[in-house]
């Protein structure tokens, strides 16, 4: 069974997700418009872990590693996203390095308040180096993690109080 | 006439403190060679095709200052490793695979690293008698 998930909303780790792939997918850059659909032709080709088998390129792959600490009684959990924008050929890796820098222009501050609270705060970004086989060497990539702050629904407002 | 004697111990202190850090950051990155290695030892896909190569890779550096403090360095020389951990279009399976082993096992025993680091160091600088 399918269920439309309404974005923006954490009350749930698809939830997550969605909302995260629908605010890369709006966002536009200041002060020229630009978006990431648009640089990849009009096609939102933004894919949770992994992409299709017959994915086209450049495509986006995000990835969250999620962590509760004991210190905020687990309704506080400090994430590692990881975004991987992927290409092929080499040649574009150039346009690839521009689609990161629009993912680094939403997630470098990037604060979703309006269902339970996301924010990030620093990031690291590097280049993937070329890769030998069995890896397909025409394959380039730039990766960037963010550190992101997540007070989720499915952990406050829809859990019940540990007291 | 009674007198107090006083010695200063911080040369001792810096010179046990310098050994401890070392050994302690040695401790630390030992774990985390022993948590990756275990992680490998199944190999990345099925397990029919393990050869071990990777897995008695794992090594780990000296310990070197850099701009923060002392660092060392937890890999391996084997280049298709990173191919794994990051993720490849492989040519032969004709699909994306992916197995990352070292951000987990990294991830996963960072508080026993750091409590091994902790009790090295200290007894380094404890057996100086400081």
């Amino acid at each position: 069974m399918t269920q439309q998930i309404i974005t923006p909303s954490t009350a749930s780790t698809e939830a997550i997700y969605a909302t995260l792939r629908a605010d890369m997918l709006a966002y536009q850059r200041i002060p020229d418009g630009i978006t990431i659909q648009m640089l990849m032709g009009g096609e939102a080709r933004v894919y949770v872990r992994a992409a299709p088998p017959t994915v086209k390129f450049p495509y986006i792959a995000m990835r969250l590693q999620r962590q509760s600490s004991g210190a905020y009684n687990g309704y506080r959990e400090a994430c590692m996203l990881e975004i991987q924008c992927i290409g092929r050929p080499e040649s574009q890796l150039v346009l690839v390095s521009q689609i990161m820098d629009v993912v680094d222009g939403l997630f470098l501050g990037y604060r979703q308040p309006n269902a339970g609270l996301m924010f990030s705060r620093e990031r690291a970004r590097q280049t993937i180096p070329q890769f030998s086989q069995p890896a397909d060497k025409d394959v380039v990539g730039e990766i960037a993690q963010y550190q992101l702050i997540l007070w989720p629904q499915v952990l406050t407002d829809l859990r019940p109080n540990p007291s | 006439m009674s007198s107090v004697e006083f010695t200063d111990k911080r040369l001792r202190f810096y010179s046990r403190y310098k050994s401890g850090r070392e050994a302690g950051l040695i401790a630390a990155a030992q774990i985390l060679v022993n948590v990756v290695a275990r992680k490998l030892r199944g190999g990345y896909t099925s397990g029919t095709f393990v050869t071990g190569n990777v897995m008695a890779s794992v090594t780990k550096s000296q310990p070197y200052p850099d701009g923060e403090g002392m660092s060392i360095n937890v890999g391996t020389n084997v280049r298709y490793a990173l191919f794994w951990e990051l993720g490849h279009h492989n040519i032969f399976t004709r699909k994306y695979e992916r197995v990352p082993i070292w951000q987990p096992a990294a991830e996963e025993c960072g508080p026993d690293c750091a409590a091994a680091f902790t009790r090295v160091a200290n007894r380094h600088i404890e057996a100086g008698g400081l």
